[in-house]
């Protein structure tokens, strides 16, 4: 019974946190590059 | 300014730095500079739309928008490329002509931590006449509702949308559509724009030419509805205040201090003004973030541009593409020069004819950056490049670049002639034949062009060449 008890609050403790900062993140974005690779000279 | 590999560099620093889960998507109008390959340079364009690919599965990008810049060489061309891409070339709207089945993929699916985000992309109308009949482009109105319904159904947390059509139909679906949470624009002429909220659709973009990166720090809620980052704000206040309540510590008893300074009394009081406005908003602030708990909190964001300044450190791997592509590009344009007959008899005489006359001139030039133009191409192994070598050679003008390849050794750089005009009338009659004294703006700017150097200024830059 305790050991059930302890794995549910691991699993709990691994979720929650996990589940609260995921709505945080990046988005990385460009556009027109056009055929430029880098500057002439 | 501009560069991959810079690109590449600060995409990863970022992502090292901040730790939070990250998409990379762009808007489109990745692979052409025109809307026509250029006449002797289609293989070298169509290898660096190749290289750009390659950069770009390096860089980890999942989505790109197709607009009429990546339809130059044609629609199968572009079917080729997606073939060689890891990220999906995204289109709602460009369709099969037979049964109207999208020729790229409507849309797709990402992950963020586990936030799902929905991804489609619209092509805008001048991309119709690169297609020859092979495919159609529908208009927005008959493609998006639907692409919209299944993402919805998909469970999308957030809706992004790819788009080169014009601003005006962007702000027509902002509108319309509020589960469109961000719309990131390409194929535009313009500078970035930061993130504007229009209903619940932040549009954004990019400057061309690769010279920035957009970086978006999205804090998203269940509401699911763009809000102010009030926590932030009342940060800001909170310093101001603070700035504003040193200075006016300064003053012991202004009123009667300042009697007979009215300008003094007048500064005094505009401070204590702004000091009672921003101890107003804060406690607005205090007291909405107080309720705003309560309720639903919205999402918020922050954003920031990175200028791919020269100084940026370089991406070794995404470099190594670069280098190669412009040691392709240089193979083919010695072969080209090889075989284009060497040029006649210009109008031009080149610097040295020059500095016969005008030995402490031509002295003073050598000094320059100028005089060491075509050198510079030279040591980039880059002097065959016809989109670089009419700008390090004497005058040729970018209508007839081709003719670079074959200039004499004494037009291969940034001459006299290049800003004074040709001199060759001028040599045989120096006296009846009068050169152009100070070049006008215009002249510079047929080279110092805001795409390539956007630091350029005429009234002091000039001083460099004479100084």
């Amino acid at each position: 019974m305790i050991r059930k008890l302890i794995i549910s609050l691991t699993i709990c403790a691994i979720f929650i946190p996990a589940a609260s900062q995921a709505a945080r993140f990046q988005l990385f974005y460009s556009s027109d590059v056009r055929g430029e690779t880098e500057p002439c000279g | 300014m501009g560069g991959l590999s810079k690109k590449a560099q600060q995409f990863e620093l970022t992502a090292a730095e901040s730790k939070l889960p990250h998409i990379t998507l762009d808007g489109g109008a990745l692979l052409f500079k025109d809307l026509r390959l250029t006449r002797g340079q289609e293989q070298g364009e169509m290898l660096t739309a190749q290289a750009i690919v390659k950069a770009y599965n390096l860089m980890g990008y999942q989505a790109v928008g197709v607009s009429k810049y990546d339809l130059t060489a044609g629609l199968d061309f572009l079917r080729q490329i997606s073939r060689e891409s890891k990220f999906s070339w995204l289109s709602a709207n460009l369709v099969n002509k037979k049964d109207h089945h999208p020729v790229f993929k409507p849309e797709i699916l990402l992950t963020a931590g586990s936030i799902k985000i929905g991804v489609t992309a619209l092509t805008g109308p001048a991309a119709g006449k690169l297609l020859k009949g092979q495919a159609l482009l529908l208009p927005w109105q008959d493609t998006l509702p639907a692409v919209i319904k299944d993402l919805s159904k998909r469970k999308s947390d957030i809706i992004i949308l790819l788009s080169s059509l014009p601003p005006q139909a962007n702000k027509e679906i902002a509108r319309r559509y509020q589960n469109i949470n961000i719309l990131l624009q390409a194929a535009q002429d313009g500078s970035n724009i930061y993130p504007q909220p229009l209903a619940n659709t932040l549009i954004c973009q990019t400057t061309k030419q690769g010279k920035s990166i957009g970086i978006m720090d999205i804090n998203w809620q269940k509401s699911q509805k763009w809000g102010i980052d009030k926590a932030g704000l009342l940060r800001k206040d909170l310093n101001s205040l603070d700035r504003l309540d040193w200075r006016l510590a300064k003053y012991n008893q202004p009123e009667k201090e300042f009697k007979n300074l009215p300008a003094k009394l007048q500064v005094w009081r505009h401070l204590q003004g702004r000091r009672d406005k921003i101890q107003a908003e804060i406690n607005r602030l205090k007291a909405d973030i107080k309720n705003g708990r309560q309720n639903n909190p919205p999402s918020t964001f922050k954003n920031h541009f990175i200028a791919m300044e020269t100084n940026l450190p370089d991406n070794p791997e995404i470099s190594r593409i670069v280098r190669n592509l412009n040691q392709e590009i240089n193979r083919l344009g010695r072969i080209r020069a090889g075989e284009i007959k060497a040029a006649t008899e210009s109008n031009y005489i080149g610097w040295r004819r020059c500095g016969k006359c005008h030995k402490a001139e031509v002295e003073s030039w050598q000094r320059t950056r100028h005089a060491k133009a075509y050198e510079t191409l030279v040591k980039k192994n880059r002097q065959y490049n016809l989109d670089c070598l009419f700008c390090h050679v004497t005058g040729i003008d970018r209508r007839h670049k081709l003719a670079a390849l074959s200039v004499s050794t004494d037009l291969r750089e940034v001459g006299c002639e290049s800003c004074h005009g040709p001199g060759r009338a001028h040599a045989v009659r120096p006296g009846k034949n009068k050169m152009r004294q100070r070049p006008a703006r215009k002249i510079c700017l047929n080279c110092h062009t805001p795409a390539h150097d956007s630091s350029f200024n005429y009234a002091t830059d000039i001083k460099l060449v004479h100084p």
